[in-house]
């Protein structure tokens, strides 16, 4: 007896195959477009993640530029795993003929800051602000080598750069999250003082980027 | 002749299919919302460095804590110079700190509501582009200093830049123990006369 083969003509499903390439497509787009995210965030430094600063989401915002063009005064925590513990201000110069970034100054300022600790001199670029400095009386807190720094070098600077008065002239606080507000408003009133040769103070934040 | 009778097979949705194109969508959405959060970046947001002379502001913001605000704008001064007419018996420094204890009961805010205010003023100014506001933020020094970026943050949002702000350092204890608060009368720009608190610290 003779027996028939079933053979089914096997062909590729077009519904199944276009589900497929519509998946490779969506997975290759993806992840082709979150490396070039991660990239340019490495090409900045990836600073935001490693500093606490302010997250604002609405605010009339400009851009941070990671080379220094003005003084900086830094404040961050001395031990960054803690952050209740001591703070640090550290001044970051913007250098007149060579492009300073951010990071390149706060190496020098922590290289001046960990030879002054070896030697046992005053460091010109940073000093420790006080544990205690919240409790201290106005005239105490100002005596305090972290605003002896900030006063010396915001005269200094003046003195060196803001020869008229304009609105370019600015001082800028990149400080943690959780830094009190005396401390910076000392900035602010040390700034003031020279009236209107500074007349704001810029704030570093984090922004959603626009 | 006849007609060949053309079978008409019922067209049917393939399950599999759907379920496929579902699930594309779903990873679709999925995706392109994890995407579309935009990264942080590092910004600067400007503040006016404060000036050494007595100010004056149509707000005045004074941050206690994380929690609670003290907002003391133009609705003060009717409140001040009716205590004014009523207590005017009592001796200066008595009326101070009742007047200073009626203004922060009746205008210490929770966050809340202190971020409602802010939206309205945002949404006053941009209905008044001619008008210019001019809010003074007041902070204690143990207060975290994002309290008062958020407060700029949003004040900085107006269309026409018309919201001016001042910051400075200050608690609502200094304002407990101001040297006085009464109301002036002053004229404004526009020739309408005006009662305004007056706070000397």
């Amino acid at each position: 007896m003779a027996f028939i083969r079933n053979q089914e003509k096997k062909s590729l499903s077009l519904p199944g195959m276009i589900d497929v390439i519509f998946l490779l497509l969506i997975f290759s787009l993806v992840t082709l477009s979150t490396s070039e995210s991660n990239v340019e965030a490495k090409k900045r430094g990836e600073r935001a993640d490693k500093f606490d600063l302010p997250k604002i989401s609405e605010a009339e915002t400009f851009e941070a530029n990671n080379v220094l063009t003005t003084l900086l005064f830094q404040i961050e925590y001395v031990n960054p795993d803690d952050t209740t513990g001591q703070k640090r201000v550290l001044v970051l110069w913007p250098s007149a003929g060579d492009s300073v970034t951010l990071e390149q100054a706060r190496l020098t300022a922590l290289e001046d800051y960990n030879l002054a600790q070896q030697s046992g001199s005053t460091p010109r670029y940073a000093a420790d602000v006080p544990d205690n400095y919240l409790s201290l009386s106005q005239r105490a807190f100002e005596r305090t080598q972290a605003c002896t720094l900030i006063r010396q070098s915001v005269k200094t600077y003046v003195e060196e750069n803001f020869f008229t008065p304009s609105l370019s002239n600015r001082i800028e606080i990149r400080a943690v999250k959780e830094t009190e507000f005396r401390l910076v408003n000392f900035i602010m009133v040390e700034s003031g003082k020279y009236d209107k040769l500074i007349p704001r103070c810029v704030f570093r934040t984090l922004t959603e980027d626009m | 002749m006849g007609f060949k009778n053309i079978k008409r097979t019922k067209e049917k949705v393939e399950l599999i299919s759907l379920i496929d194109m579902l699930f594309i969508l779903l990873v679709f959405f999925l995706v392109t919302s994890f995407v579309i959060r935009l990264p942080l970046q590092e910004r600067s947001i400007s503040i006016p460095t404060p000036e050494n002379r007595p100010g004056r502001a149509q707000i005045v913001i004074q941050l206690i804590d994380g929690n609670t605000v003290f907002w003391l704008d133009e609705t003060a001064s009717a409140e001040v110079r009716n205590i004014e007419n009523r207590m005017g018996y009592m001796s200066r420094s008595r009326l101070n700190t009742y007047i200073v204890g009626k203004l922060v009961q009746k205008y210490t805010i929770p966050y809340q509501e202190f971020t409602e205010k802010l939206g309205n003023l945002v949404h006053t100014a941009d209905k008044n582009p001619d008008h210019q506001y001019f809010v003074m933020i007041r902070s204690p020094d143990a207060l975290p200093y994002v309290h008062v970026v958020n407060v700029i943050s949003r004040l900085t949002k107006t269309s026409y830049n018309n919201i001016n702000f001042g910051c400075v350092g200050g608690s609502l204890k200094d304002i407990r123990d101001c040297n006085s608060i009464r109301t002036v009368t002053e004229v404004d720009s526009y020739g309408n006369r005006r009662n305004n608190i007056q706070i000397d610290f």
